[in-house]
């Protein structure tokens, strides 16, 4: 009798809960709060650093600074970001304006906060970064960059957000919090200086007419020309699987596979170790090379549990990468930033590339057998499988010696020395990075082109 | 014996003539013109007459490979040679960061190549900030500490 009249009790509170909740969607209540996702990513924070913007410029109007990720400075501008990009994202109501090319360089001349993310992606990856869905979400498409400012007379926070591809902008005005931003940033850039020149402000994006001076590197209005030179300290790299064959083992476990269950075999000649079952291979070299690979897409390592979205890839690839990294005993994981676009390709073929840097500067590693620079992390995947895995593993050292960058336009110039005066280039990117031929890291200079397909060109003054 | 003395001379001569002719005079009079318009092209300053909030500035521009470029300032009537020089490479770009000394700069860019071709273009450029801008200029901020 007694577990009757519970069982009546739980069903009349089944029925008040229900009949609760049903008049919370009539009553258009939301069920869960502003924001919630039911994706929400648990990033580590290797993978929380890889997803964030590859640099933060704070432009103060006289004044200019790039912070990369780890910089303090970096950590608490982003934080104060965060939260406008948050409410930003929540505000469903929003219209964005469209804006010309020279809207956005207004915006990168003034008092303003870009979050340069250094590769595409699409508006689910953005959304996906704040841990924020993107239901709701006023911006459909590619972005790669987005400025936060402030306007002093209706106080309107202003988000501009600019696809590199397109060379599009939208931008938004959100109620409240323009004067205090502005103010911020004024407070962020005092006393700095402006030694870094957007290429548009000197004005070489623009073709003069009378002139009999033909320029065959050209430079695209939105790179970044650092005009001081920077003394930075030199890196080592070293191999952490060299002659250590025990953790061969431990490597396969971080893929998910059980090292028992699959065929080992070492070659003679490289000693690299290879397991072998039905569906995959795994290669593990002592030069640092891992290399994983399924037959058929279908019988690879699942990652898309959750949403189908890029940066559900890009977490699932840090939570192997970070195994692998535990397994062989290193626990401070080197810094990791994404190479590659993040655009999903619904059921396509998806490559993920990611890159290991140091101080904001990327760290170009060549193998051995390799005369250009190899990914960090090459990934894979297709119809939600990762399909091929393949990681050079480094750990790097800050040491005391120091080396002084040559200028950006000595770069240049070597850059106009290689390619000829028969073609042309446009520079899409300058950027300082470390190259690791052997041990020891030299500092260089990084050019992306329009010339080759992704491709860095490094312009390295001591070969 | 004597020709090839003769000939040594004629050599030392002809090379002395080459380092002096690519020699950035000391100074040049305010109405000296160029002789040709065709070395450079200055983007930044984008007019003759420029302003600027930061004292330290960025004359840059493009041209031909092989060419130097100085900055002159005006001194006494005269513009005179400062330490601001550029040998512009392969990319054809050059950048000079100078230091603005009061509040109106006029300078003189002069370009020249191994040729005897020499560019003149005459710059303004007016400093708009103040003494107190450039006190706190190197003043550290630790954006942390900042309400917001």
């Amino acid at each position: 009798m007694r577990k009757e009249q519970i069982k009546s009790v739980v069903l009349v509170l089944l029925i008040l809960n229900c009949v609760q909740l049903t008049g919370q969607i009539w009553f258009n209540k939301k069920l869960w709060p502003g924001g919630y996702n039911f994706f929400a990513f648990n990033f580590s924070s290797t993978a929380m650093n890889a997803v964030k913007p590859q640099r933060l410029v704070i432009n103060g109007g006289n004044a200019r600074e790039v912070y990369y990720p780890r910089q303090k400075q970096y950590n608490d501008i982003y934080k104060n970001v965060t939260n406008i990009i948050a409410n930003f994202i929540d505000s469903d109501d929003l219209r964005g304006t469209a804006a010309v090319k020279d809207d956005w360089k207004t915006f990168l001349k003034d008092k303003s906060i870009l979050l340069s993310y250094g590769h595409s992606m699409d508006s689910g990856s953005f959304t996906s970064s704040f841990n924020k869905a993107v239901t709701g979400f006023p911006y459909v498409g590619v972005l790669s960059d987005v400025l936060i400012t402030g306007d002093g007379v209706t106080n309107e926070t202003i988000v501009c957000i600019f696809n590199s591809i397109t060379e599009t902008a939208v931008t938004y005005r959100l109620e409240g919090g323009g004067e205090s931003f502005l103010k911020y940033i004024e407070s962020a850039t005092f006393g700095k200086n402006h030694n870094k020149s957007f290429a548009f402000e000197l004005f070489w994006d623009l073709n003069r007419e009378n002139t009999s001076i033909e320029r065959s590197v050209l430079v695209d209005s939105f790179v970044l020309l650092p005009m001081d030179n920077e003394s930075v300290n030199l890196i080592t790299a070293e191999n952490p699987l060299e002659n250590d064959f025990t953790i061969f083992d431990g490597i396969v476990s971080a893929l998910g596979y059980t090292p028992s269950t699959l065929r080992k075999s070492v070659s003679e000649n490289d000693n690299v170790a290879s397991y072998v079952e039905n569906s995959a291979t795994i290669k593990i070299s002592p030069s640092g090379m891992i290399e994983y690979s399924a037959v058929d897409p279908q019988r690879g390592i699942p990652l898309q549990t959750g949403k189908a979205d890029s940066l559900n890839v890009v977490n699932k690839v840090f939570e192997i990468t970070e195994g692998i990294y535990r397994q062989i005993g290193i626990d401070d994981i080197p810094n990791i930033y994404i190479s590659s676009d993040l655009i999903a390709q619904k059921g396509e073929r998806f490559i993920l590339k990611m890159n290991y840097s140091h101080n904001g500067k990327p760290i170009f590693v060549y193998s051995k057998d390799n005369l250009a620079p190899v990914d960090a992390i090459h990934a894979e995947v297709e119809g939600g499988y990762l399909k091929s895995f393949k990681m050079f593993i480094r750990t790097f050292n800050e040491i005391d010696d120091v080396a002084t960058t040559v200028p950006v336009i000595t770069a240049f110039d070597e850059l106009a020395k290689q390619i000829g005066k028969t073609r042309k280039v446009l520079i899409e990117d300058v950027f300082k990075c470390y190259i690791i031929k052997d041990s020891l890291a030299e500092i260089a200079w990084g050019v992306k082109t329009d010339d080759v397909n992704d491709n860095i060109i490094i312009i390295n003054f001591d070969d | 014996m004597k020709i090839s003395k003769a000939l040594i001379i004629s050599i030392l001569i002809i090379a002395f003539i080459g380092i002096t002719a690519s020699a950035m005079p000391d100074s040049l009079l305010p109405g000296e013109e160029g002789n040709t318009a065709e070395l450079i092209v200055i983007t930044k300053p984008p007019k003759d007459r420029s302003a600027t909030f930061d004292r330290s500035y960025v004359i840059s521009g493009y041209g031909k490979e092989g060419t130097l470029v100085a900055i002159y300032k005006l001194a006494g009537g005269v513009f005179v040679k400062t330490d601001y020089e550029w040998q512009i490479g392969a990319s054809t770009y050059f950048a000079i960061p100078i230091e603005l000394d009061g509040r109106k700069n006029i300078l003189r860019c002069r370009a020249e190549d191994g040729n005897g071709n020499f560019q003149h273009a005459r710059l303004e450029i007016t400093y708009l900030g103040n003494s107190i801008s450039d006190m706190v200029k190197n003043i550290t901020v630790d954006p942390s500490n900042i309400p917001y």
